[in-house]
């Protein structure tokens, strides 16, 4: 030990020299190493480990990429010298010390430094080799034929079929080999042609890249993103959408930065046409007719045409957009203290209600029977007084917080994807003869219902946070209960929750993904039937990290939105 | 001041209480109170803590209901009905112990708000009124901050400004002193000396005993959910007299 420290001390000597300074260097090494590392045999044990692991990793890794390995070795090894350097000195630099506090600040974490950065390196290495280098962007499958002469001898060696006691003048000889990639797309034939003078040709029909095959993507790429609207008569719409976000977004940014119309009304129908865009536009793209009005209003069947990215989005959109009222009410609701229908009128009216329906429904029931649990169920009735009761008992008649409360309930005991085919199978049969509604509205109505119930929690948690004063400031300066809810109580409640309605929103945003399996075409639907496509049979892999980064890019746009939000609106918060 | 002083002994019972009971739960928190406050008048409400002075002054504007007896504030009975609620309301101002301001509100947006939403003025003539009161309390520069960026002291003066800008005629002070540093208590008791000698009906749930003496008309000392003793603050001081409100009196001014 005490030959390690002088050698080091040598070392550090000779850097003295290097690097002027003032200040003597002092390092005890007893004490540091006391600290760092011989304080715990587990710490020790663990070191180890981690030291042979990086160790053996990075040898293993200087044989296959040496440049790039080296490359972060060598400023691994910099950063942590100079890091050493300005501690021991006690001068550090804002560098310097950035890297103690996140990198270097215990021998283990030096060590890990290294070890996650290799592997970073090695992640990013493969992933660059599978989407890039070895990938392919070309538009279908391109099948390079080439020929060349080969012996018999040759093709046997290269394991090929042994051609020698094959007859002579022989087209081809089957079968060929073939070679599939990992998507089982067939990358590699070959065939053999025998000639008379018992030399062979080799022709190989190959398109060989072990990397992604973008073009599955790109070909696909309007189909992701709007599906069926690409079709020229309704495409437009889709341009149309996206011009008018663009200019009425530029416009009513500089009215939301304009100081002359700050609250005024003006502002306020902006911002309420905002919120409400999601059902004028979806309204638009399914005034997808031609012609006159009437055909205008005509609707060209959403359900085949709407779909991919546009679909998901508008959906999740809708869902949002009509879920955050609906939740915000029910929260309220849950909570509300409104006067209860007294007992006394409870009661009779449940006991008249049984009687009432024993003689006129429990009869042609007891009719219909067959068997003795249908006579049990026909003096159903009989149950009105015990929910009356219960519902007295809970919420002391108020009828409000019972319904927010069951409704709110009963949503969030049913799993999403029930919801979604109760929407499609079950909801037709209750509605009246003739009806029709669009699987596409019914699948946002479900959606908006199953976030409400989930919103409405939260923000009742909210409401929960907002101390009591603030409402008997409100009720004091005379404020009714709905500018005191809208005006005081409600904007403080919601952004202590953003955080957590942005967060289901998201959530909400990708579980949209979900309506594929009740046969809507939304962008996880329409990602799936490329791999049944004949250029790109079999093709998954590159879809879906299409579909990932896109995923991606949107919920980071919406978290890092609600960080935003959430700044703007905290200035003056206590 | 003796102009003020004249008005105060014309006037006509503008809060009348009669045996008013609050129960919370099975804690019997108002035992029968029975008061009556003339127009003009400053009364201040002592009491050890738990004697239901707060609660008291909280039933006359409704933010705690008495489940017994009558309040009649303003020739309004209060009751169930909430146009009587919003009504006394209206006439009634409130300044709270821990000043409730609107924290995501600037200043001036919380003072204009009840005027705006409950007056029906003006946002031009709420913000000219609002400026008024924010200088009579002395803070007018404070006008665009927001209430977390001003100290205690500034924050209650904000409140004060805030119930004032609704003209009441009857204003409630629940221990608006009891959250502040000493040294800013003097500026809030300041501006309710000043409101005091405008005029104002003033009730008040304080502890600061030079207040109680200097500008109270009355003094209504309150123990175990009950009025014990009614007095002019020189004889409340002075010469007591309820034995309670000598051992209480004895208790705060000789520690």
């Amino acid at each position: 030990m005490e030959r390690v420290q002088k050698y080091l001390n040598v070392i550090l000597n000779s850097l003295k020299v290097l690097i002027p300074q003032r200040d003597r260097m002092q390092l005890d090494w007893r004490r540091f190493l006391g600290e760092n590392i011989t304080y715990s045999g587990w710490i020790m044990a663990w070191l180890a480990i981690l030291t042979w692991i990086t160790f053996s990793y990075t040898t293993g890794q200087l044989q296959s990429a040496p440049t790039g390995t080296i490359v972060v070795l060598m400023i691994w090894g910099l950063t942590v010298a100079m890091t050493m350097l300005a501690e021991l000195q006690k001068r550090h630099t804002d560098w310097t010390l950035w890297m103690k506090g996140n990198l270097y600040n215990s021998i283990t974490n030096v060590q890990v430094s290294l070890l996650l950065v290799l592997l970073i390196l090695a992640a990013f290495r493969g992933f660059y080799s599978y989407a890039y280098t070895n990938a392919s962007f070309a538009d279908a499958v391109p099948p390079t034929e080439r020929e060349y002469e080969t012996t018999v001898e040759a093709v046997a060696e290269a394991g090929g079929p042994n051609l020698s006691r094959m007859p002579a003048n022989l087209e081809f000889v089957s079968p060929t080999e073939s070679i599939t990639n990992r998507a089982g797309v067939v990358v590699r034939e070959t065939a053999y042609i025998l000639n008379e003078d018992k030399t062979v040709v080799t022709v190989e029909n190959r398109d060989i890249h072990t990397g992604a095959t973008w073009g599955a993507v790109i070909d696909n790429f309007s189909n992701l993103l709007i599906f069926r609207y690409k079709q020229p008569n309704l495409v437009w719409r889709v341009y149309a959408v996206l011009i008018f976000i663009a200019v009425f977004g530029v416009a009513s940014t500089f009215m939301y930065r304009s100081e002359r119309l700050r609250s005024s009304r003006l502002l306020s129908g902006v911002s309420l046409f905002w919120i409400t865009s999601p059902i004028i536009i979806y309204q638009f793209l399914l005034g997808a007719g031609e012609g006159g009005a009437e055909a205008f209003f005509g609707r060209v069947s959403p359900d085949n045409t709407l779909g991919g990215f546009l679909f998901s989005v508008i959906l999740a959109l809708m869902a949002i957009v009509i879920s955050f009222p609906l939740g915000v009410l029910l929260a309220l609701g849950r909570r509300s203290e409104v006067r209860g229908i007294p007992w006394w009128i409870t009661y009779p009216v449940a006991g008249l209600g049984m009687v009432y329906l024993l003689f006129t429904n429990t009869p042609t029931l007891l009719e219909g029977a067959r068997s003795n649990f249908g006579i049990l169920l026909a003096y159903w009735p009989i149950l009105i007084p015990v929910v009356a009761y219960g519902f007295q008992r809970t919420w002391e008649g108020n009828v409000v917080a019972a319904f927010s409360t069951i409704f709110i309930e009963v949503w969030r005991g049913i799993p999403f994807i029930t919801v979604l085919f109760m929407s499609i199978i079950l909801f037709p049969i209750f509605l009246p003869e003739g009806w029709e509604v669009l699987n596409m509205t019914r699948v946002v109505a479900g959606s908006a219902m199953f976030s409400a119930a989930y919103l409405a929690e939260n923000v009742r948690g909210g409401l929960q946070a907002i101390p009591r004063g603030q409402y008997e400031a409100a009720d004091s300066l005379g404020l009714s209960n709905f500018t005191k809810y809208r005006l005081i109580i409600l904007p403080q409640a919601i952004r202590l929750v953003i955080p957590a309605i942005v967060g289901q929103f998201i959530g909400l945003f990708k579980d949209t993904s979900l309506v594929y399996l009740v046969g809507l075409f939304d962008l996880l639907a329409v990602a799936n039937t490329i791999a049944s496509q004949p250029d790109w049979l079999g093709i998954r892999t590159e879809p879906y990290i299409f579909l990932l980064a896109l995923y991606f890019v949107c919920s980071s746009a919406m978290a890092w939105y609600s960080r935003r939000l959430e700044r703007q609106l905290g200035v003056g918060q206590r | 001041m003796a102009e003020a002083k004249t008005l105060k002994t014309t006037g006509d019972n503008v809060i009348v209480c009669n045996e008013v009971q609050k129960w919370y739960g099975n804690y019997h928190a108002l035992r029968g109170v029975s008061m009556s406050v003339r127009s003009g008048e400053v009364i201040v409400i002592l009491g050890p803590s738990g004697s239901g002075k707060s609660t008291f002054i909280r039933t006359l504007n409704r933010l705690e209901e008495h489940q017994g007896g009558d309040i009649i504030v303003d020739g309004i009975t209060l009751s169930h009905d909430v146009r009587n609620i919003a009504e006394i309301r209206r006439e009634v101002g409130m300044v709270f112990q821990q000043f409730n301001l609107f924290p995501h509100l600037t200043v001036l947006e919380n003072i204009t708000l009840a005027p705006i939403h409950v007056r029906k003025w003006s946002r031009e003539r709420a913000e000219e009124v609002a400026m008024k009161w924010l200088t009579r309390v002395g803070i007018p520069e404070q006008a665009d901050k927001y209430p977390g960026q001003l100290s205690g002291g500034q924050q209650q003066r904000v409140a004060i400004a805030r119930t004032l800008t609704m003209e009441p005629k009857i204003l409630l002070f629940d221990e608006p002193t009891s959250a502040l540093d000493p040294e800013m208590i003097k500026e809030v008791l300041d501006v309710m000396r000043d409101l005091a000698n405008s005029g104002y009906t003033i009730l008040a749930v304080t502890h600061e005993m030079g207040f109680a003496r200097t500008v109270a008309d009355r003094i209504i000392f309150m123990d175990a959910g009950q009025i014990v003793e009614e007095n002019t603050p020189d004889n409340f001081f002075h010469n007591p007299k309820e034995e309670r409100t000598k051992k209480f009196l004895n208790q705060i001014l000789n520690h």
